[in-house]
C-alpha cells in the first residue's frame, strides 16, 4: 500500500503477465512458460527415473543435490482428508497414466517426511504394488539421515532413530561371514586385504 | 531443583504465610482448618498451573481479597536461586513468572522441578475417565524414550485424518494410507506403553505391599489395549473391516487411543469394585512407585506433596512410608499429629507448625 500508482502499475502488469504466461508443464506439472518444462525438454535426462514431489518449489531443491538426472512429477500437494484433499485433488491419476504411457523403471517418492507426505507416498506405492510385484517398476523413498555439517548433539530423536535404523557400511565389501570358525577367520583376513 | 521457601499472599485462609522447606522431608503440622493443604495447593499451583483439589481458581483467593500471589524460591543444583511465582486475580487474570520474567509455558517447571501430589479425596486417576490413565502411560513411555512424543503426535494426526474421512462418509481406498500409518504407529505406541508399565509394576507391587493393611491380596497394574496380539497386517485388516462400523460411530474404534490401565487387587478391578480405602492405597502406591521409578531410570527427583497420609496407616506402615520418603528427593507431608513420627525421624525432618489463619511463619 506504500507504493505510488506509478510504482504499482508495472508490478501489477508483471503479475498479470506472469499469470498469463506461466502455466503447468503438460507432462510433469512443474511451472513453465512453455508446453513442456525445461527439465522435460532436456534430452540428456533419464526418462526411466521419475521423482515425485508435492510442490513445484521442491523441484529446484532436489535439483541442487545433483544426485538424480531423471524427470519429475509434481502432485500439487499431499493427501489430507482434514483439508479435503483426497487422491482426486492431486495429480495422481496423471502419474499413473504416465507410468502406462512412458517407460518408467523407478519412481522416487520424495514427498515431505510429514504424516501427510508419508501417507501420500504409501498411497502411491500401494496402488502401484501389482507393477512392483511383476518386476516392472521400483518404488523408492529417500532415506532419512543426518544432516551433513551438523553435530550429532543437535539431531532430534526421530531423525537420529531413523538414521540409525537405515545405517550403512562405512566401506563396501562386507559380506556376512560363513558359520564355521575356520572359514570366518579366513574371511576376516580377506576383508583386511580389501 | 529444590524448593527452599514458599510465600503465600491471600491464598485461601492465609493472608500471609512463609514456609521454609527442608532438603528432604518437611512436615506441616497443625489441627484441622489451619491451612496445611493450602500450602500444598499453592506449590502445585505455581509449578503445575493448577490446584490438585479444584479447577476453580477463584476459590483459592482469600475472602475479600482481589488477587492471590504465591512465590516460590527454588535452588538449582549449582546452588543458584530461581524465583517462581504465580498471581491470580478474581477478574480471571493470571500471571506466571520465572525470575520476574513472564512465563507462558509451565513446561519449564515440569522439566526442572516436577511435582506430584497425593490428595486422599482425589482418586480420579483410578476412578475417573481413562484419559488420565493414558496420560500416565504417556508420561512413563516418554521418560524411557524421548522420541515417544513424536510417535504419539504422528499417530494422533493419522487418527484425525481417518476420522475426518469417516465424518465425511468416505469409505474406500482413501483410508488405506492412513490405516497403514495407524497400524505402524499404533503398534509402536502400544509396545512402548506396555513395556514401560511393565517396568513400573515391580515398584508398584512393592510399594503396595508396604502400604496395604495385611492381609492384602496381590496388587496388579494391567495394560488394556484393543490392539494386543495384532501385527501390522492384521491390524490393517481389522481397521479395513471396521470402516462401515466406524463410519456409523464417526470415529475409529481400534487403537491405543482407547487404551486403559486397570488397577486390580487379587484380580478385582478397583475402579468399579474397590473401596475408597483400597483406591487410596493403590493411588499412593502408584505415586510413590512412579517417583522411585523416575529416579531410578533418569536420576530426576520429583517433589512429592502428600496430604494427610499418616492417619490411615498403622504404626509399622508409617515407619515403612517414612523410610521411603527420605530418599529420591524432596517431600512435603501434612499431618494433624506429630506423634505419627518417631523422635529419630523428626530429627531428620523440617517441622513447620501452622497455628491458624492468622499471619504466622514457621521453621524448626
Amino acid at each position: 500500500m506504500r507504493l505510488t500508482p506509478e510504482e504499482a502499475l508495472p508490478l501489477a502488469h508483471a503479475l498479470i503477465e506472469a499469470k498469463e504466461t506461466i502455466g503447468f508443464c503438460e507432462r510433469c506439472f512443474n511451472l513453465t512458460a512453455e508446453t513442456l518444462c525445461e527439465i522435460c525438454r532436456d534430452m540428456r535426462r533419464d526418462p526411466s527415473l521419475v521423482v515425485v514431489v508435492e510442490e513445484p518449489a521442491d523441484v529446484p531443491v532436489l535439483e541442487r543435490a545433483h544426485q538424480i538426472r531423471g524427470l519429475y512429477h509434481v502432485l500439487g500437494g499431499a493427501l489430507s482428508p482434514i483439508d479435503g484433499i483426497g487422491p482426486d485433488r492431486l495429480r495422481i491419476s496423471e502419474l499413473f497414466q504416465r507410468i502406462k504411457d512412458e517407460d518408467i523403471r523407478e519412481l522416487v517418492v520424495a514427498t515431505n517426511p510429514t504424516m501427510t507426505g508419508e501417507a501420500t507416498a504409501l498411497y502411491i506405492a500401494e496402488q502401484l504394488q501389482p507393477l512392483v510385484a511383476a518386476g516392472k517398476l521400483r518404488v523408492t523413498r529417500p532415506a532419512a539421515g543426518l544432516p551433513m555439517g551438523s553435530d550429532l548433539e543437535y539431531a532430534d530423536e526421530v531423525t537420529l532413530g531413523r538414521a540409525l535404523a537405515a545405517r550403512t557400511d562405512v566401506l563396501g565389501g562386507y559380506s556376512a561371514p560363513p558359520r564355521s570358525s575356520e572359514t570366518r577367520h579366513a574371511g576376516l583376513q580377506n576383508d583386511g586385504q580389501d | 531443583m529444590r524448593v527452599r521457601e514458599v510465600r503465600l499472599h491471600d491464598f485461601r485462609c492465609h493472608s500471609q504465610l512463609d514456609v521454609q522447606l527442608g532438603p528432604a522431608v518437611t512436615v506441616l503440622v497443625g489441627s484441622n482448618g489451619t491451612g496445611k493443604t493450602s500450602v500444598l495447593e499453592a506449590i502445585h499451583l505455581v509449578l503445575q498451573g493448577a490446584s490438585p483439589r479444584t479447577s476453580q481458581t477463584k476459590e483459592l483467593i482469600s475472602w475479600g481479597a482481589e488477587a492471590l500471589r504465591v512465590e516460590i524460591e527454588l535452588q538449582d543444583p549449582e546452588g543458584r536461586a530461581v524465583a517462581a511465582a504465580a498471581g491470580y486475580a478474581s477478574t480471571g487474570e493470571r500471571r506466571n513468572t520465572a525470575g520476574g520474567a513472564p512465563l507462558t509455558d509451565l513446561s519449564r517447571w515440569e522439566e526442572t522441578c516436577p511435582v506430584r501430589a497425593f490428595i486422599p479425596d482425589d482418586v480420579r486417576l483410578i476412578k475417573g475417565s481413562p484419559r488420565r490413565r493414558r496420560r500416565l502411560l504417556d508420561r512413563l513411555a516418554t521418560a524411557i524414550d524421548p522420541s515417544y512424543g513424536r510417535e504419539l503426535a504422528g499417530y494422533e494426526e493419522a487418527l484425525l485424518q481417518r476420522n475426518s474421512l469417516l465424518r465425511k462418509g468416505v469409505v474406500g481406498p482413501d483410508h488405506d494410507p492412513w490405516e497403514a500409518l495407524l497400524a505402524r504407529s499404533g503398534l509402536r505406541l502400544a509396545a512402548a506403553r506396555e513395556s514401560s508399565l511393565r517396568s513400573l509394576f515391580g515398584p508398584y507391587a512393592y510399594m503396595h505391599s508396604l502400604l496395604a493393611p495385611a492381609p492384602s491380596a496381590p496388587a496388579s497394574l494391567l495394560y488394556r489395549t484393543n490392539v494386543a496380539a495384532l501385527d501390522e497386517p492384521s491390524y490393517r485388516e481389522r481397521l479395513n473391516d471396521q470402516r462401515f462400523a466406524d463410519r456409523r460411530r464417526t470415529f475409529t474404534n481400534l487403537g491405543p487411543h482407547r487404551d486403559d490401565v486397570r488397577f486390580t487387587l487379587g484380580g478385582r478391578d478397583l475402579r468399579e469394585y474397590g473401596s475408597q480405602g483400597e483406591q487410596r492405597t493403590a493411588l499412593l502406591a502408584l505415586v510413590l512407585a512412579e517417583r522411585s521409578w523416575v529416579f531410578e531410570t533418569s536420576g530426576r527427583e520429583q517433589l512429592l506433596l502428600l496430604d494427610d497420609v499418616m492417619s490411615e496407616l498403622d504404626d509399622g506402615r508409617r515407619r515403612s512410608l517414612v523410610a521411603l520418603l527420605s530418599r529420591d528427593g524432596q517431600v512435603v507431608v501434612t499431618t494433624t499429629d506429630l506423634h505419627y513420627f518417631t523422635s529419630e525421624e523428626l530429627c531428620t525432618m523440617e517441622v513447620v507448625e501452622l497455628t491458624g489463619p492468622a499471619k504466622r511463619s514457621g521453621g524448626s
